[in-house]
C-alpha cells in the first residue's frame, strides 16, 4: 500500500516536472530534434540536467562507485541484441515525426487535442501488436 | 533563452531526475513508461496494478499542470494526423521491441550507466533528429 503511494505521487511529480521540463510539448521537442539553423537546445538543457540528476543520486546511493558500461559488454551481462537496435530505430522513426513519447503522450491526453488521442491509439495498436504477434521473451 | 526559462528548466530537470530516483529508491520500481503502458494491455500483467496506478498519476499531474503551469500542457502539433497515426504505433511497436523508451532507456538505464541503454539512446536520438530533420526541410 505504501509502495503505491508513493509510486502514484512520484508519477503525479514525474508529470509536473515534464511539463516545467518543455518535455511534455511536441513542438518544442520537434525543435530540439530538428537540427535547422534555428535548432532549440530546451530540451538538452532539461534533459541533461534530468539525466545527471538520477545518475548522480543512483551512483551515490544505490550503487556506489561508477561502473564501466564497457566492461559490462565486454563480459557480456549487457546485451545488444538486434532487437534493441531494430525497436530503437522504429521508436525514433516516431518521435522524430511527432516529438512525442510515451510519458508525454499520456500526459498530453489532458489537453483533450485530438491528435494526442490519435497517438496514444496508434501507441496501443502498436504495443498490442508486438505483444501479440511477436513472441517477447 | 532568458534567466527565467533556463531556471524553470533547470528545476524541471532536477525534479524529473529526482521523482524517477526517488520512485527506484523507495520502492525498487524503475521508471519506464511504454512498458507500464504494456503491462495494462492484453494480456494484463500481474504488476499491471501499480503500473496504472503510476499512469494514472501521469494524467492526474497532467491535470495539476493546468492550475500551476498551464505552459507545460500547452501542446500543439501541425502534422497530419493520419501521420501523427502511423507515429504513434511505430513508438508503440518500437518501445516493445527495443524493451523501452525515452525513460526506460533514455533517462533509468542510461542513468545507471547500462550499456544497452546508453546504445538504445544513442539509436534513437540520432533516427529522431535524422527523421525530424528531413521531415522539416520537406515541409
Amino acid at each position: 500500500m505504501k509502495k503505491n503511494i508513493i509510486t502514484f505521487l512520484c508519477a503525479v511529480a514525474i508529470a509536473l516536472a515534464l511539463g516545467y521540463s518543455q518535455i511534455s510539448r511536441p513542438q518544442i521537442v520537434l525543435g530540439f530534434l530538428n537540427l535547422s539553423e534555428n535548432w532549440d537546445p530546451t530540451i538538452l538543457i532539461s534533459y541533461g540536467t534530468a539525466l545527471v540528476v538520477y545518475m548522480l543520486l543512483y551512483h551515490l546511493f544505490l550503487s556506489p562507485g561508477i561502473r564501466n558500461p564497457f566492461q559490462d559488454l565486454k563480459s557480456g551481462k549487457e546485451r545488444i541484441t538486434k532487437d534493441l537496435l531494430l525497436g530503437a530505430t522504429i521508436f525514433g522513426i516516431g518521435w522524430g515525426m511527432t516529438g512525442i513519447c510515451p510519458g508525454p503522450a499520456i500526459i498530453g491526453l489532458t489537453s483533450l487535442k485530438p491528435f494526442m488521442f490519435v497517438f496514444v491509439i496508434g501507441m496501443v495498436l502498436g504495443m498490442q501488436g508486438v505483444k501479440l504477434f511477436f513472441k517477447k521473451g | 533563452m532568458d534567466l527565467h526559462s533556463l531556471l524553470i528548466l533547470l528545476f524541471g530537470g532536477t525534479l524529473f531526475g529526482l521523482s524517477a530516483f526517488l520512485l527506484l529508491y523507495l520502492t525498487g520500481r524503475s521508471f519506464g513508461v511504454s512498458g507500464f503502458m504494456e503491462s495494462c494491455l492484453y494480456p494484463i500483467s500481474a504488476d499491471a496494478a501499480w503500473k496504472g496506478l503510476f499512469l494514472l498519476g501521469l494524467i492526474t499531474g497532467g491535470i495539476l499542470l493546468r492550475y500551476v503551469y498551464p505552459l507545460g500542457v500547452d501542446v500543439s502539433s501541425d502534422v497530419p494526423l493520419w501521420q501523427v497515426l502511423i507515429a504513434g504505433v511505430c513508438v508503440g511497436a518500437g518501445t516493445r521491441i527495443g524493451r523501452g523508451c525515452t525513460s526506460g532507456h533514455g533517462l533509468s538505464g542510461f542513468g545507471r550507466l547500462e550499456a544497452r541503454s546508453i546504445v538504445a539512446t544513442m539509436v534513437f536520438m540520432l533516427v529522431a533528429m535524422a527523421t525530424a530533420t528531413l521531415l522539416g526541410r520537406i515541409s
